[in-house]
């Protein structure tokens, strides 16, 4: 990449370019690959959840614009840009206009640590996990803001519940990491993909490491459903009580960024979890047949991009069935069982490891080696 | 606790979870709600004045607009309480098709409030499938009155058609194909952990409470308290019917909480398709309608019926001067009295809580603003 | 104990739920739903439509006017007697609430509930329904003055 962009210049006759305008205009590519791919994901998103809600729901779903609906998206996002942006005059101006931003910045961002297959990922950095939970917890500052600036007492008590949800669903979330995190000795989420390439199978994952890295998968998995706002954790805007928590007041654009943070959310979380539970863009069965590397690249993240889908179908599966939980019982299941249970499988995978000098359960009965 | 200032909110009138036009000031701290103050009025229609102007017969529309989840059995109540005052004796096939029409309403009734219960806790897929139930329903009373929601059915002295052909048939297969969604309705909603969870213990009111502020209905039989005026008040061959019914056991944590009103209409839903099918088997043949003149004159005099609808004891005190036009008619909403509960249940609750528990109520607003 | 018991018994009825809504996902289509437009339902014989009246058999009695709760019936008369006749008779359908008592009292049977539902106009004075049209109103008072009443006239 460097290389191809030096020879441009050089061919441009602009010369020899300093290092850091490279680095630049890497990282411009690489962000707006991204950003159109999450937007991409986000319209297809929201298409695939209204049309599994149809199912689920003995209805339809979208089926008029385009072939089978699927460019309702277009439509709604084409709406939504027409709309009327009405900022009311209690509202705290600046930060009404920079709270989508913010929240929508926190779940993009995210992304340029998630390696997308052997070779393709925006940046590799040695504390991928790390600074993924950093800025998914940007969010929680620009749903407050929201909260606040919007001036209405529905979108406070939203923007507070978010708070007050997401912080300490970090916890969790942070805890349960830790435990794959224990297994691959590394917080860079390239080589959390390359510890569990062993095997051709998928028992190498690390989901089936051991049973307590198995049970730290479905904390990880609740406590990450509570941070994206989905049901049943979505207190902070949960229609029938507070009309629509932190976006009331939100209209147009600026409301269809709140929904694509959502869904950029639940990317970047699924995205995690598939990277350091689930293999990663490991290509189960056939991962050793292909030999090409642009072959091995472009299969590698779409089996990437589909597992991070089934988990994301997961969600949309579990939105459609559950009742949402109440505030307290939400910080009790927080505080009084994830966390606690999250810790003691935190404390019994490090035992595992120092016992079995970190050999996973197929590896020790001879499966894999 | 510490208890910081206070935030007044008004919920409601639109609020999505309001149920109409009830408005809600709470005084909350947070998430606390510390004072209710339901403010009902939104949707007065003066019907009791309407009724006035209105002869016997043709106020029988209007009741339709009383309780439109259950206007069958509005329209029952009124008609039934003017052959009280007259003293009209309906045929037994009318009574028995009333029956079967009030049970279906009874339903239809029931499964909204079963769907906008999972709605207002956040499960929007419950409130689809009870739409799907109650679409089948609303054929049903399409075929036997010509609307699908102000059903203008029941007449003074029986009822305005016959059962059309082929009904019985179609009504039986519904009731078979009901049964079983009930225990689909518990599968997804009503012993989901969450939902147990959310409405066990909160919002109980006392058996005592509940017959201080008239609360009737199945919100009065989740206190414990064996009180349905089908079976103790028999009217309109209810007492030839083998029903059982149901009381609030607090298996949801306490008696009378908001899980036992909402478990009682499940409950209610099967109860009523027994008596629908015992009533569609022993329909007996004979007259729709009592002799009755064209131009009804009631003599003088007052009279009170309620009866047992969805929501409680709905009633009508009808006062007549010997005239074609009432003098005075009084209606007793049932949701009016129901409301008034919820200012001493909701003290001290969530935000979310309160949801629940004016759901749990299922009060509907047209029958107590009138 | 008891917690575990407790997590035990939640996740059971939370898989139970998620049984009950998947075995609907993978069921394409809908059972009840109508694409509306494209695909209309028959109403039922009884339904109670928008009103209809034959005015070429309607007498003018005017019990339909009498019956109706909100009174959103007119009628104007011309003739006296058997030949009377109405030379107006408008619903107002933007009032009317489909209640029935109007046809059911119809001693002729020309006012009927048709099976039509969809009664949007852009123009609310479209709401008001003339049956009565010009050339009838013509016929019907040279009619009612040469003295035929209604039924007669109809053979």
């Amino acid at each position: 990449m460097e290389r191809l962009i030096v020879k441009a210049f050089v061919k441009l006759g602009l010369g020899s370019p300093p290092e850091w305008a490279v680095l630049l205009i890497v990282g411009l590519i690489a962000g707006i690959i991204l950003l159109l791919f999450i937007l991409l994901y986000e319209g297809l998103g929201t298409y695939i959840e209204r049309k599994v809600a149809g199912d689920i729901q003995v209805r339809y779903g979208p089926n008029r614009v385009g072939p089978y609906g699927i460019l309702q998206f277009v439509a709604d996002g084409l709406k939504l840009f027409f709309k009327e942006d009405i900022i009311h005059s209690q509202a705290d101006r600046l930060l009404f206009r920079v709270a989508p931003y913010i929240v929508f910045t926190g779940s993009f961002v995210g992304l340029a640590a998630i390696p997308f297959s052997a070779e393709w990922y925006a940046g590799r950095l040695n504390v991928g996990v790390l600074f993924i939970l950093a800025t998914t917890s940007l969010v929680v500052a620009g749903l407050a803001m929201a909260g606040w600036a919007q001036a209405n007492k529905w979108g406070l008590l939203g923007g507070m519940r978010s708070v007050a949800q997401i912080v300490s669903y970090e916890v969790a979330v942070g805890i349960a990491l830790l435990v794959p995190v224990v297994h691959i000795g590394s917080l860079d989420l390239q080589s959390a993909v390359l510890y569990q390439k062993k095997g051709w199978g998928i028992l190498g994952w690390n989901i089936f490491h051991d049973p307590f890295t198995l049970i730290a998968f479905f904390i990880y998995f609740t406590a990450a459903i509570a941070e994206c706002n989905r049901t049943p954790f979505d207190l902070p805007e949960g229609e029938s009580e507070l009309v629509a928590g932190y976006f009331t007041e939100y209209t147009g654009f600026r409301f269809a960024f709140f929904f694509m943070a959502e869904y950029g959310d639940m990317f970047v979380v699924s995205a995690l979890a598939t990277c350091l539970f689930l293999g990663g863009w490991h290509i189960p069965f056939i991962e050793g047949l292909i030999k090409l590397p642009i072959l091995h690249n472009i299969l590698g993240s779409m089996v990437f991009i589909a597992k991070v889908m089934v988990l994301i179908l997961i969600m949309m599966w579990m939105r459609w069935t559950f009742p949402r939980l109440r505030i307290d019982q939400l910080m009790a299941l927080n505080w009084k069982r994830l966390i606690p249970a999250g810790l003691l499988m935190l404390l019994l995978a490090s035992l595992w490891d120092l016992i079995f000098d970190g050999k996973g359960f197929f590896e020790l009965i001879g499966i894999i080696k | 606790m510490i208890r910081s200032q206070e935030m007044l909110i008004n919920m409601g009138p639109q609020h999505p979870s309001t149920h109409g036009v009830l408005r809600l000031i709470l005084r909350t701290d947070g998430e606390f709600v510390y004072d209710v103050e339901p403010c009902i009025g939104y949707l007065h229609r003066s019907l009791e004045k309407i009724a006035e102007n209105l002869t016997y017969p043709q106020f029988i529309p209007i009741t339709d607009r009383l309780d439109y989840l259950a206007a069958i059995n509005c329209n029952f109540v009124y008609c039934h309480t003017v052959e009280r005052l007259m003293g009209i004796e309906v045929p037994l096939r009318a009574q028995y098709i009333r029956v079967i029409a009030c049970e279906l309403n009874r339903i239809a009734s029931h499964l909204i409030m079963f769907g906008t219960m999972g709605m207002d806790m956040g499960a929007f897929t419950p409130f689809l499938y009870a739409i799907r139930e109650r679409e089948r329903i609303n054929d049903l009373l399409e075929e036997l009155t010509g609307a699908r929601l102000t059903y203008n059915y029941i007449r003074i002295g029986g009822v305005a058609h016959d059962l059309p052909d082929g009904w019985k048939e179609k009504c039986l297969e519904f009731i078979n194909y009901f049964r079983p969604k009930i225990k689909e309705y518990n599968d997804l909603l009503s012993y989901n952990v969450i939902f147990m969870k959310r409405l066990g213990g909160v919002g109980v009111l006392t058996k005592e409470d509940a017959i201080n502020y008239g609360v009737t209905g199945p919100n009065l039989r989740a206190t414990g308290f064996k009180w349905d005026l089908r079976k103790n008040m028999p009217y309109s061959s209810y007492d030839k019917f083998d029903f059982e019914v149901p009381v609030g056991t607090g298996e949801g944590g306490k008696l009378g909480d908001a899980f036992d009103r909402y478990m009682l209409r499940i409950k209610e839903m099967m109860e009523s398709t027994k008596i629908i099918e015992q009533a569609l088997l022993s329909l007996p043949e004979g007259e729709i309608m009592a002799k009755v003149p064209r131009v009804l004159k009631v003599k003088e005099g007052e009279v009170y019926f309620g009866a047992e609808n969805p929501r409680g004891e709905t009633g009508f005190y009808i006062k007549s001067n010997g005239g074609t036009k009432p003098e005075r008619v009084k209606i007793r909403g049932a949701s009016f009295s129901n409301i008034h509960a919820l200012k001493k249940v909701l003290q001290g609750v969530l935000i979310q809580d309160l949801v629940a528990i004016v759901g749990s109520f299922d009060i509907i607003l047209p029958e107590s603003d009138r | 104990m008891k917690a575990i018991k407790e997590i035990g018994w939640a996740i059971k009825t939370l898989v139970i739920g998620l049984l009950v809504t998947v075995k609907y996902w993978f069921k394409p289509g809908s059972e009840i739903t109508v694409q509306y437009p494209d695909e209309r339902l028959t109403p039922a014989p009884r339904f109670r439509g928008i009103l209809f009246n034959d005015v070429e058999r309607c007498t003018g009695c005017g019990i339909c006017k009498m019956t109706c709760p909100i009174e959103c019936i007119e009628i104007e008369n011309y003739g006296k007697g058997k030949a009377r006749r109405p030379i107006h008779y408008a619903i107002n359908i933007g009032q009317c609430m489909f209640c029935g008592l109007c046809v059911e009292s119809c001693p002729e049977g020309c006012l009927i509930h048709t099976d039509r539902y969809e009664g949007s106009v852009y123009d609310l004075k479209d709401l008001y329904y003339q049956f009565v049209t010009e050339e009838q109103k013509k016929r019907f008072m040279e009619l009612a003055d040469k003295g035929i009443p209604v039924k007669e006239e109809a053979k």
